[in-house]
């Protein structure tokens, strides 16, 4: 009876870090689709209007929720009082949904916006874009493999677990 | 002004001048890269010794002015000045990015002009009666010396005696328009014009704002003056500013002195609030 309560436990241990692990991709790429949304605001903010970085933040924040909209409230609320040093635009860009590769292709962009005449900006806009599509092609492409694997992989090693321990 | 002053100026220059300064007597602080700062209490400049304005300083504070958002401010810097809350106006100089043939903004910036502006309520029996009896009004005197500050008190006083008075603020300097939000009251019945060229606004703004009065600052060559001249024709009233320091040089001048064949009163200042002499060019002189 032990032994079944106790693989039933480990089943259901490996199965939720499975569902974990999928759960981390998904976020991943929700976390850089947001930030491709948030360039195009950008993209339409500065060329249209020539709106300042705090309104285009505050407009694009008013519109949804999740780990990309926490971090860029927190780059806004700096980037309205002050004017953000290397460090504090890193920390606020410290996700754990980013590879090293992504942490240092946003903490350079968002230490940079703002700091350029129209034309420099827009450039920096387009290369930020197609490194960005490149990144969410490739973290597309792991969800669907990798991220819809882990489950199905954590219940199987669970049900393995539980069989070998009957 | 203080506030705005504090997030505007890096705080360890910040806190020099906080200690050293009379905030309600400040007009100007000047960072230039690698120069010690200076500042003016009414006019007076001062320096701070062994406080030096680096690059990063220069940087920060033009960062602050723009919002972190330099991208938007690409003609200002060409034209040389920013805006920042409050009507504080920024002088900028740096070396020139030219496209297409035209200077298209700054870069490498090694000076800033914080200009910090007043309201001052002018108790002078002089300008009383210039509001009173009001007619074309020309301003002149030497920058610095408080034209624009006796322009936005004429302008308050006179929409306050329900004038529709039109301010054409092409530089944000007059109403301190930053984002939309006036931060200078300039009466009930003031039109404000923000960052529209004055040769323009002076033909659009004339028809469709229908003013009693138009306020300009710093008027500038002669296509102002054209502009100046048909809205007169037109039975607008005109009050104005402009840089001399004597109504001679401004007689002497083949383009200013057309002014005064329209204009009744010019208004000389020697210091804030503190006005020379009034002419009214119909022959009385106060």
């Amino acid at each position: 009876m032990l032994k079944f309560a106790i693989s039933g436990v480990l089943c259901f241990i490996s199965a939720y870090l499975g569902i974990a692990g999928k759960n981390y991709y998904d976020k991943r790429c929700k976390y850089l689709r947001d930030f491709d949304d948030f360039l195009s605001s950008l993209r339409d903010g500065i060329s249209y209007a020539k709106d300042k970085l705090p309104q285009i933040g505050r407009k694009f924040l008013s519109g949804g929720k999740g780990a990309f909209y926490n971090n860029l409230e927190e780059y806004i609320c700096l980037a309205e009082s002050c004017n953000p040093t290397q460090e504090q635009v890193n920390k606020c860009f410290d996700s754990k949904y980013l590879s090293k590769f992504d942490k240092v292709m946003l903490k350079d962009f968002f230490f940079q916006l703002g700091r350029y005449d129209y034309d420099t900006q827009i450039s920096r806009l387009d290369l930020t874009e197609s490194q960005l599509k490149k990144t969410l092609e490739k973290a597309e492409k792991e969800r669907k493999t990798t991220g819809n694997l882990l489950p199905k992989l954590g219940l199987v090693l669970g049900i393995a677990i539980m069989i070998i321990l009957a | 002004m203080e506030m705005l002053l504090s997030k505007l100026i890096p705080i360890s220059l910040f806190n020099e001048l906080y200690r050293k300064v009379d905030f309600n007597l400040l007009t100007e602080v000047r960072m230039r890269l690698e120069k010690p700062l200076y500042y003016a209490e009414a006019g007076k400049y001062k320096r701070i010794d062994g406080l030096i304005v680096s690059k990063d300083d220069l940087l920060y504070t033009l960062g602050v002015a723009t919002k972190t958002s330099l991208y938007a401010y690409d003609d200002y810097l060409a034209e040389g000045f920013i805006t920042y809350d409050g009507g504080i106006r920024i002088g900028i100089t740096g070396e020139g990015v030219i496209k297409n043939g035209r200077l298209s903004t700054l870069k490498n910036i090694t000076s800033l002009c914080i200009r910090i502006p007043r309201y001052v309520k002018i108790h002078n029996e002089k300008v009383d009666c210039l509001i009173n009896k009001f007619d074309n009004t020309l301003i002149i005197s030497k920058p610095g010396y408080g034209k624009t500050t006796l322009l936005r008190y004429m302008i308050k006083s006179l929409s306050d005696r329900e004038y529709n008075t039109l301010v054409l603020d092409e530089r944000g300097e007059l109403s301190g328009v930053v984002d939309g939000k006036l931060s200078i009251d300039l009466g009930s019945c003031t039109d404000v014009v923000v960052g529209v060229p004055k040769i323009t606004a002076y033909a659009s703004q004339v028809r469709s704002m229908r003013p009693d009065v138009i306020a300009t600052d710093e008027i500038f060559g002669e296509k102002e003056i054209e502009c100046i001249l048909d809205c007169i024709r037109c039975g607008v009233k005109v009050i104005a500013t402009l840089h001399s320091d004597e109504i001679s040089k401004v007689k002497k001048s083949p383009i200013y002195s057309r002014l005064l064949s329209d204009f009744r009163y010019v208004v000389s200042i020697i210091g804030i609030g503190n006005i020379d002499r009034v002419v009214d060019l119909r022959g009385n002189y106060a």
